[in-house]
Formats: C-alpha cells, sequence, structure tokens
C-alpha cells in the first residue's frame, strides 16, 4: 500500500523554477521528488537547531533495546553525550532512537556509529562494543 | 616513578617523587616539545608497570598527528596511554550538526574518563588470564591541551578561575595524577597556576647560533626540586635531560 500524499499548489518564482527543471533534468529525477527531499533536509535541519538531534535520556528508558545501545556507548562516554550522538546516527538512517527496533539496528547504522566512536576509545574496545551492538541487531541473529 | 626516573635525566631535577593525585601544568611556547614530552615521560614509565593505565585526551591536534610527531622522535606508541581524539570526534559530529556538544560535555567527559576502567591490553594482558578480566581506572590523565579546552568552554576570564576551581576539585577526587598541557609564551600570571600542584616550563634560549631546548621545574608541591633550567634533547630515544642549562 502506498504512503498518504497531499496535492498543493505552490507558486515559485519563475528563475527558480527553471533551474529547479534543469536540475531535474540533469539528475534523472522528478520535481517531486527533489522538492520533497529538499523539504525534509531542511525540516531536519531546523528540528536540530531548535532542539539538536537530542534525544533525553528519559525517553528512551521505554525501549530497552534503545537502552542497551546507549549502555554500551557509555562504556567511552557520558550518558548524554551519548544519547545526543545516538539520536543524531539515528536521524541520519532515517529511524528514531527512542523507537529503535532490531531491525532498524542496521550494519550500516552500527558502523555509522562506530565510525566516529573509534576516535574514543581503543581498537579492542570497539571490537567489544561492535560485537554487542550486532548481537542486538537482528543481523546479529536471535 | 613516573617523573624522577622515567625520562633519562630526570633525577637531576627531581630529588623526591611528586605525589599521586597531583595537577600539574606543563607549560610553554610552540614547538617545545611539551605532548613528545608528557607522553615519553608516561610511556616509559608504564613499559615498567604493566598493570597501570593513562588517558590522554586531545583536544586539538588528531590522534594520528599526535602519534606522528611522537613516532618521529623515537618515542614508541604504548597500548597503555588511551588516545581519546574529541578534536576528531567533534569535527564528524559536527559535520551533521553544530549544536550536539554543550560545554559541559567537554569537562564532564575529562572527569568520566578520569574514572572510568580500562582493560588490560595485550601485550601485557593474555586472553583468558586472570589479567585479561581485571580493568583497571587510569593513574595518569592528559589534557592537550588547556588552551583548546578552556576555548570550548567559551568562558570569560572572570569565570575561568572559579569553573577551574570546581573542576581541578573533582578531578582531585579521582585520585588521577592529571598533566595538562598549556600552551603560552608568557609564564608568568595565568590563573590555572594559582589552582595546580606543579608547572613544568618547557622553552627554548638562544646560544650563540643554536636554539637550545630547556626544562624547569617552577612549582611542584610535596616535593623537593631544583628551580634551575635544564637543557633538553630529542633524540631518536625519545628525550633526554642533558644537564644544566648554564
Amino acid at each position: 500500500m502506498g504512503r498518504a500524499v497531499k496535492k498543493t499548489t505552490i507558486d515559485l518564482d519563475l528563475a527558480l523554477f527553471r533551474r529547479l527543471k534543469q536540475y531535474a533534468l540533469d539528475t534523472d529525477r522528478t520535481i517531486r521528488e527533489i522538492v520533497t527531499e529538499a523539504l525534509q533536509e531542511k525540516l531536519a535541519r531546523e528540528t536540530q537547531v531548535t532542539e539538536g538531534t537530542q534525544t533525553p535520556v528519559k525517553d528512551i528508558e521505554d525501549n530497552p533495546l534503545a537502552h542497551r545501545v546507549v549502555q554500551e556507548i557509555e562504556r567511552v562516554m557520558p550518558t548524554e553525550l551519548a544519547v545526543r550522538m545516538l539520536s543524531q546516527k539515528c536521524v541520519k538512517h532515517d529511524v528514531f532512537l527512542e523507537t529503535l527496533t532490531r531491525r532498524q539496528l542496521t550494519k550500516e547504522l552500527i558502523d555509522d556509529v562506530l565510525s566516529s566512536l573509534h576516535h574514543m576509545a581503543d581498537d579492542r574496545r570497539i571490537a567489544t562494543i561492535r560485537d554487542n551492538l550486532m548481537k542486538l541487531s537482528a543481523e546479529g541473529g536471535a | 616513578m613516573v617523573f624522577i626516573d622515567s625520562i633519562e635525566g630526570m633525577d637531576m631535577v627531581f630529588h623526591t617523587e611528586p605525589p599521586q593525585g597531583i595537577i600539574c601544568v606543563v607549560v610553554g611556547g610552540a614547538g617545545t616539545l611539551k605532548s613528545s614530552f608528557v607522553y615519553n615521560m608516561l610511556q616509559k614509565y608504564l613499559d615498567g608497570h604493566p598493570k597501570e593505565r593513562a588517558v590522554y585526551i586531545t583536544f586539538e591536534e588528531s590522534k594520528e598527528g599526535h602519534l606522528k610527531n611522537i613516532k618521529s622522535l623515537g618515542i614508541p606508541e604504548t597500548p597503555q596511554i588511551q588516545m581519546i581524539d574529541i578534536a576528531s570526534f567533534k569535527a564528524d559530529l559536527e559535520l551533521w550538526d553544530q549544536n550536539i556538544f554543550k560545554e559541559e560535555d567537554y569537562l564532564n567527559l575529562i572527569l568520566e574518563r578520569a574514572a572510568a576502567p580500562l582493560a588490560v591490553y595485550e601485550p601485557h594482558g593474555e586472553e583468558g588470564s586472570d589479567d585479561a578480566a581485571k580493568e583497571f581506572p587510569p593513574k595518569y590523565l592528559v589534557i592537550d591541551s588547556m588552551n583548546a579546552l578552556l576555548a570550548l568552554l567559551g568562558l570569560s576570564e572572570p569565570l575561568v578561575r572559579r569553573k577551574l576551581q570546581d573542576f581541578f576539585f573533582r578531578i582531585r577526587q579521582k585520585g588521577v595524577t592529571a598533566i595538562m598541557i598549556l600552551e603560552t609564551q608568557v609564564v608568568d600570571d595565568r590563573p590555572e597556576y594559582f589552582l595546580v600542584d606543579g608547572i613544568i616550563e618547557l622553552g627554548t634560549e638562544k646560544m650563540g647560533n643554536e636554539i637550545k631546548r630547556y626544562l624547569q621545574v617552577r612549582k611542584m608541591r610535596a616535593t623537593r626540586h631544583e628551580m634551575k633550567p635544564f637543557l633538553i634533547e630529542a633524540s631518536d630515544g625519545g628525550i633526554k635531560i642533558i644537564g644544566e642549562l648554564f
């Protein structure tokens, strides 16, 4: 089943519209795709500016998986920073830390987290965190 | 002992070892080997103390850049010193969100790391041995540099002393010996000096056509030490104290 959509009409500056149309041709995408992507990026940025990509610590307490993931990151940094970093990484992967599921805890998300984390710990500790996160993810088995 | 008999010739400078848990600044201008000196001192000490650990937090230079520098002086990297590269971590996260770090994060991170247990590393702890299962909190903490940390905190001058006083109090409670690197040409009159237990100055002196590097202990509480400057030299095997400067 497709996602619900809402049709709307907006007036664009002619020069801007021409640039948009050319960009759509150059990138072989539709104007709808480009406008949707641009709006999503703009709104995500605004959210970060006003709230940061920051999930309060209390918001993850109801999600045992998110709580366990945070506990792993807490091995190398304080809780609040760990939650903020994970929130940011989750947003990048189109998921939310507070509602994170095992399926959403993908290898790509784990690798992204570890790519930042390797500045904060030695290889051995990173390997331990990686093993534990993989066990928590759907890709890590039952 | 970390100060008195780690780097060759340090016994000429120190007659007794500073007590564990002191806060000491290593101060000097650019190119005076501050970072390499501190790393070399800890690396040599830890080499003979396999169960002890140090945490080295770098706020300015990347871990890779720092290790490249120390290796160029013939100082070996040791897994007993855990490098925490806040500079790269911050740059990495701020690509996506400029506001992810809050001012209190930096001090909290240092305090948390100062007490966090560190694993026993190879080659000292063998897998499956009793040591491998144990974790020890660090005995030494390095902050490189205080200038960068203070810049990140964005404190105005009147607030610096109050904030540092509270921070140093909390560091002392952890029981680690903290070594803070401070880059400045003005060795006198900084707010940190009144709050710390020790000040080691590294500098350069023009002697004829040559520029010589020196080390001078300006202050070290509860320790007998020389006040004179001592000539230091960086050779293939790291840093050495050669003798008195004059």
